[in-house]
């Protein structure tokens, strides 16, 4: 699971990043992304209903020309967001808690070097 | 005890890439390394065994299956034109050549075709990962591209008047 963590922790800091930049499209898909990960962690599934809204407003956002539309649709978005963020944590929290009770760490033996390099074989 | 499936080294290797490409794009383009890198790992996996997973787990493969693949579809069409454009960074601009705002409008209108929220691909992506080693790998630091510079935003000073130099005053010398 640290693979996992490494990938929300990158996309995490990321999204802050586009946010704090007011880059809010790009910030936007990149926590979603981040939440499609966590809800597969934890083995949790919005309803279509949910999803649809989510879509419409992420399209309306995108489309928009208005300023006074945009600021309105976008506040929907962080508040959307906010409620998401509950479903990121719980993830982020189960998967430290796999990472601490693991008793062996599961990776590879190899090292990474060893991959690629040739044999040369001694003369006798 | 769990009994974790070992990826051959060469896929890893190639796998840990992909993600860190992922992690990298944004806009839907990241689903395009995301898939590369699930079916990279399901062909290593294989087939039949995540079948046996998915039936255990009372989960569809096939749907699963069928959604990466129209997925897929849309993503590609995206990518297309997402690398023509030249400027990554969506900045509006005034003046700007025919062509390039055509492969913008296009693929912000691809995009309609893609969800945010995407179940199928990413509960493949977990299950592979969760049952194999490579969720013990970290991913390589140059894996990380660097699309645009992201930080404090440039302060633009071409808008102010110059600084007018004023004249220096007369010095008196004391005789």
């Amino acid at each position: 699971m640290k693979l996992i963590k490494n990938i929300l922790d990158y996309n995490l800091s990321r999204y802050n990043e586009y946010m704090l930049n007011r880059d809010y499209i790009k910030g936007i898909s990149k926590f979603y992304s981040v939440y499609n990960l966590c809800c597969s962690v934890i083995g949790y599934s919005d309803s279509k209903k949910l999803v649809r809204k989510r879509d419409k407003l992420f399209l309306k956002l995108i489309f928009c020309n208005r300023r006074d539309i945009y600021d309105k649709v976008l506040k929907k978005i962080r508040k959307q967001i906010n409620a998401d963020m509950n479903v990121v944590l719980k993830a982020i929290n189960l998967i430290d808690r796999q990472i601490a009770d693991a008793p062996y760490e599961a990776s590879d033996f190899y090292k990474d070097w060893a991959v690629g390099v040739l044999a040369y074989e001694y003369p006798e | 005890m769990t009994d974790y499936k070992a990826v051959t080294p060469f896929i890893a290797q190639i796998v840990t890439h992909k993600i860190g490409l992922y992690c990298s794009e944004r806009m839907s383009i990241d689903l395009y390394y995301l898939i590369e890198a699930t079916n990279l790992l399901l062909e290593d996996f294989g087939e039949e065994e995540i079948r046996k997973i998915y039936s255990t787990r009372k989960l569809n493969f096939d749907e699963t299956k069928k959604s990466m693949e129209k997925l897929n579809k849309f993503v590609s069409i995206a990518k297309g034109w997402y690398d023509a454009i030249q400027d990554k960074k969506f900045e509006r601009r005034t003046e700007e050549l025919k062509v390039q705002a055509m492969f913008k409008r296009n693929f912000i209108k691809s995009l309609r075709n893609i969800s945010l929220t995407q179940k199928h691909i990413y509960q493949l992506f977990v299950i592979l990962v969760k049952e194999t080693t490579i969720q013990g790998r970290t991913i390589p630091s140059e894996s990380f591209k660097v699309l645009e510079h992201i930080g404090f935003k440039k302060i633009d000073l071409t808008g102010k008047k110059p600084i007018e130099s004023s004249s220096s005053p007369d010095v008196v010398k004391n005789q």
